[in-house]
Order: structure tokens, then sequence, then C-alpha cells
């Protein structure tokens, strides 16, 4: 499979460097308006160009599939644009920035025939897929109540993550992979209602804090919290009639090193690479256009997550609930 | 088809295991589970039942159709399973401890290269990936000298014939003594030359051992310690037990938590906490690399000879727990 990479930011590094280690996969060229170090020394190691021209790279013949991970505010016309020139598109969460982008988004995949997946990529981490793996096979029987929470420091001010117009802020970063998950697991929203500490514009502090409401019953809560002053903290605490599952991403490590101040202690590479969610997600991309099994969110399943996570902004926005219409609810 | 169809042949059912083997008979391309055999006529009967194999009530007649047999048969039973398995040369790969005596063990080692047999131990805790990796970063040399590791393989009390000397040949000890034993042996490539063993019933009514402590010592002077008792609560601890080391090296610490990684699942009805893993299936990829193995006719991927000297240290350990001093490890002969 020949892959090029729309984007030359953190994210588009993740997927090169993966891209680079997946058997019969190729790194044919990258287009950005500008690259890191790490996205050049990258795509150097196997002579892929890396040039300012998302255009040139679209009309490319040599190339399969396309990894778009640009601001989110672009995902829109240049996932329409590479599904139109013919090429698979593995588009960074969120889908898009707007619910009638992501349609369009839609359509054009259906319409170019091509596939097109959403890094909501929580789906492929083992702890979110084995809770989510053990509440569907009814272990803690009916659900009540879930409680969900990722929580980290705010981007830098001048980075795009920071410009709300352009990224979505907080909740379309953050809070959208645990509202996938939250979808993943217990289906159909009904309605949600959300508060956020946007309107303050304190600097290096957001975050959102947000009740949904499912059409099976369940009562969820999500936050999202780009106010710690360093570190990344997510959880997961899911109680049903039966029991509880839960998960914290801190302090559970199978192998970990204090080094020696100075002494240069290392750890050998991880070799466990497939088990990354990222490349476990691109493995199940390539798959998929090679006539295996779906991933494990499709492309509705993003729009999905993109509309209620934007009904909570609304909700945060305007105090008011935001009811979603659900077919066949009452 | 290219490659031959290898028919596994499961020899004795007591052992968890035995459900690896079946399942990976079903799950591995090219591989079938040709039958069973236990001397329990109606354990093995509902085992072989349960996945729809034939049940075999002589073993004689189980290793003339299969290619390769595995052994989850009662400690004490590996030994003459063993040896018969050895006269009809087939391939054995064989639970841990390989045996339950020092003698038997090397009787089997001798008796499969005589015959120029593959003889496997299973210890399916080197397949952990975090276990490569540590074994990686001590060869790779960054660490400089490892100086003590604090090691434990604790778990709960597994019950049923475990408590019964006549099939276990011993307890806590006998059972969790080897999984370490050969983990410090393949990642340090040293052996363990002399054990320290204070072992004891104080748990159970049992007339086996059932907390112990291990303190060895490696040929460079390395020193490890080892905890393998049963005393993780059964029916409270939220999982079966557990293997750890800390390793204290020139240049740093390392801590190793294979069974780590896990979610958390609190259950109303039976009034458990448990935890759920989420990590590679160890017995699945073992379990791959012996059919290679006897596939290609290479070399068993962990040996009998492996399998001898994790039984060595079981040796001492016992040795020690009733002479109260460190006791030498049988040199490999």
């Amino acid at each position: 499979m020949r892959y090029g990479v729309i984007g030359g930011g953190g994210m588009a590094s993740v997927h090169a460097g993966h891209i680079l280690r997946m058997p019969d996969a190729q790194l044919i060229a990258c287009a950005a308006p500008e690259f890191s170090p790490a996205m050049r020394a990258l795509a150097d190691r196997v002579h892929a160009p890396c040039s300012a021209d998302i255009s040139a790279l679209l009309c490319r013949n040599d190339i399969d599939a396309v990894v778009i991970a640009t601001p989110t505010d672009t995902h829109a016309a240049l996932t329409v644009a590479a599904l139109q020139a013919g090429h698979h598109v593995l588009v960074e969460k969120p889908l898009a920035r707007t619910v009638s982008e992501g349609i369009a988004m839609l359509e054009a995949a259906q319409h170019a025939q091509r596939k097109l997946l959403c890094g909501q990529v929580v789906r492929y981490f083992p702890e979110y897929a084995t809770a989510h793996a053990t509440i569907v096979a009814g272990t803690i029987g009916q659900i009540g109540v879930a409680r969900t929470s990722r929580a980290g420091a705010h981007p830098p001010a001048h980075s795009w993550y920071a410009d709300t117009p352009r990224s979505g802020g907080v909740a379309l970063d953050l809070l959208i992979h645990d509202i996938d998950w939250l979808l993943w697991t217990f289906g159909p929203v009904e309605r949600v209602y959300a508060r956020s500490i946007t309107a303050r514009a304190l600097p290096g502090r957001d975050g959102v804090l947000a009740i949904l409401r499912f059409a099976s019953g369940v009562i969820a809560h999500a936050e999202a919290n780009w106010s710690y002053p360093d570190g990344f903290v997510t959880s997961i605490e899911v109680a049903g009639s039966d029991g509880i599952v839960a998960h914290r991403n801190d302090g559970i490590v199978d192998l970990v090193l204090r080094p020696q101040p100075g002494s240069g202690a290392t750890l050998a590479a991880d070799l466990t690479a497939q088990e990354d969610p990222y490349y476990a997600q691109l493995c199940a991309f390539d798959a998929w256009i090679r006539g295996g099994t779906a991933p494990r969110s499709s492309p509705q399943d993003s729009l999905e997550s993109l509309r209620i996570t934007l009904a909570i902004v609304e909700s945060a926005t305007t105090g008011a609930v935001v009811r979603y219409p659900v077919e066949g609810m009452k | 088809m290219t490659t031959p169809r290898i028919r596994i042949g499961i020899a004795g059912v007591a052992h968890g295991h035995a459900h690896s083997y079946a399942a990976a008979g079903k799950e591995l391309a090219g591989v079938v589970v040709s039958g069973v055999y236990d001397h329990d006529v109606e354990r093995g009967a509902a085992f072989a039942a349960h996945y729809g194999v034939p049940w075999y009530q002589q073993l004689s007649d189980l290793l003339a159709s299969c290619d390769t047999l595995m052994i989850a048969a009662e400690n004490t039973q590996h030994h003459p399973i063993a040896m018969q398995a050895a006269a009809a040369k087939v391939p054995t790969l064989c639970e841990k401890p390989l045996a339950t005596t020092h003698e038997d063990a090397q009787a089997m080692v001798n008796a499969f290269a005589q015959g120029g047999v593959l003889l496997g131990t299973a210890f399916p805790v080197r397949y952990s990936p975090a276990v490569l990796r540590l074994r990686d970063s001590i060869r790779g040399g960054s660490l400089g000298q490892t100086l003590m590791v604090r090691a434990t393989n604790r778990g709960t009390y597994p019950g049923g014939w475990f408590g019964d000397p006549v099939w276990s040949g011993g307890g806590a000890i006998m059972d969790h003594t080897v999984h370490v034993a050969d983990l410090v042996r393949w990642i340090w490539g040293r052996e363990i030359v002399s054990v320290y063993a204070e072992g004891a019933t104080r748990l159970y009514d049992i007339p086996v051992d059932d907390v112990g402590m291990l303190l060895m010592t490696l040929d460079d002077g390395m020193v490890v310690s080892l905890d393998p008792s049963w005393s993780r609560p059964g029916g409270v601890y939220p999982t079966w037990g557990d293997v750890t080391m800390e390793v204290t090296t020139v240049n740093g610490i390392i801590n190793l938590d294979v069974f780590g990684p896990h979610v958390d699942v609190y259950q109303q009805s039976t009034r458990r906490y448990q935890w759920a893993g989420h990590g590679v299936n160890f017995d699945a990829a073992m379990i791959a690399d012996w059919i290679d193995a006897v596939r290609n006719g290479t070399v068993a991927p962990i040996s009998g000879v492996d399998g001898l000297r994790a039984v060595a240290v079981v040796d001492a350990a016992y040795r020690s727990m009733r002479s109260h001093r460190p006791e030498a490890v049988h040199p490999l002969r």
C-alpha cells in the first residue's frame, strides 16, 4: 500500500512513523505548509519528498491512500479532494469542524467508492477496548451510570489547537475521544447538557463538563480539562446493576526504568509496536482497503461523535439542554 | 496446502493449560487436536466431549495418532507419560515443572536426547512483551551490570490435586519457583548455583507448603529473591497472581509487572473485584512457536534442559527448606 501524508506536525509524524514500520506499506510523499524536524527526518529516511504543494500530492497516481493530520478546519476540504482524486483517506479526529462538513465528507466517500476512516483512536486503546468488551458482554449487568475524564496541559497559545474557531477547542480536541467511546459502548444519545470555563477566556485554562442521557437510559458524565500544569490523565468508571468497570492511565505499566543520573541507561525499544493504538488503527485501515473487515468505527460513527460533541459545545455556550432525535425513540 | 497438518495429542487435562492447547488446536492454521488421554476417565472424556475430539483410554493409542504430545497432567504424571512418548518418538511439550524430582527430569531429558526427539518445557512467561523488552534492555548494555533482583510469582491456592503431594510432588515452591528461575536464566544467561529457601504451611490445611521465600545466587554473584507463595486470597484477590521483578543494576532500577496492565471489574452478584487483563496471549504465542519447531524439525524454543535446570532449583530449594542452609544446585550433567 502506497501512502501520502498531508500535515507536518506532531500527529502527522506519528502516522508517518507507523507507515514506515508497517509491512507492505510505503511512504511516497508528504505535503504541508511546514514540517517539524521529526516529520522531515522520517520522510528523509525513505526519500519521500516533503512539499508545500498539497494539490500536487493529491494528483499523484502512485498513491493509494492518504493520511490527513492537519488542523481540524481543513479536514473536510482536504478529505473531499483526496477522495475525489481516488485515494482512500484516514483523517485525524475530529472528523470535521462542523456537522455539515462531515456529511459532505461521507457523501464524497460514498460517491468516490473509497474508504474513509476517522482516527477515533481510543477504540484501539487496549484498556478502553477491554472495558468496552467487558461491559458489552454483560459482566456488570445493566449499566446505570458512566464517568469519563481526560485532562492535560493547555496547548501553547500560538498553536492552532488554542484557536477555537479552527480546532473547536477542548471539546472537539479532547472530549470527543470519550464521547466516541461512550457512543460505541452505550449507543445513541437522547440529550446533553454541558458547562464549560471557555467563556472565562483565562490563558492556559479551559475545560468542559457534560452530562449525556442515552436512549438506553444510561447516564454519563464526561470531562475534558486543559488546565493541568503538566501530565496527561485519563479515567473511566462505569457502574452497572452487577458491578463496576474502571480504569485510570496512571501508574499501570509493565516495564519502567529509573536511570541513575548521568548513567545513560535506557530501556530497549518497545518491540510490541503492534500494540500501539495508532499503529493498530492504521493496520485496521490498511487491512480494510485490502478487502478485510471494517475498522472499529465507521464514518457514520465518527460523524455521530462529532454531532454529539458539538451539541455539548452548543449546550455549554447557550446553557440549554440539546435534545437529539433518536430514531425509534418516543 | 504445502505445510503438513500437525496433530496435537493432549495427555492429561488436570492442568488449566490443557485448555490453551485445545484452543490452539482450534485457532492455529494447519493444526488439529487429534485426541485426549487422561487416567481419570470422567475428566478426560468430559474434556474431549467439550472440544469435540476423540478420547483415548490408552496413552499408547493417543501416541500412535498424533504428531506432537502436550502434557498437562498432574505434576507427578509428567515423567511416566513423557518416558512413554520418548519411546514412541513423539515430540513432546511438557507443562512446568518438567518433573517433581531432579532424577525424573534428568531421565526425561536423557530419553528424548537418546531418541533424537524434541522435548520442550512450557514457560509461557518468556513470551511476555515486557519480559522480552527487559531481556533486550539488559543485553543492550546501557543498564550496566545487574546487582540484584527482587522477584515475586505469587498466586491464589489452586486447590484440588495441587494440595496432594501424591499428584503435585510439592506445594507453592514446586508450583511457582520454576517460572522465575527460568526467566532469570534466560534473561541474564547465567546459572543459579545456590538456593536458600524457607517454606511452610501457614494459610491452608494442606500437607504441602503454601508459603515460601527463596534467595538465590547466580554464578556471577548476582542475587535474586523470590516469593512463590500461594498467598493471594482466593475469591477476593482481583487476579490469579503475579510475576514481578525489581531489577537493580549499576545504572538504574527497572520494575517489571508482567500482568500489571488491567481494567478494574467489580461484580456484585459474585461479590468480586477482578482485573480484566488486556495483554498478549502468551500461551498462544508459546504454542505457535512450539508447533513451528515440530513442523520444521528445529530445536525446541524452550528445551527440556531449560525445564531440567528449573527443576534443579526447586530440588535445591526443598533440600534447603529441610536443612536450613543454602544448598548447591546440581550442576548440568
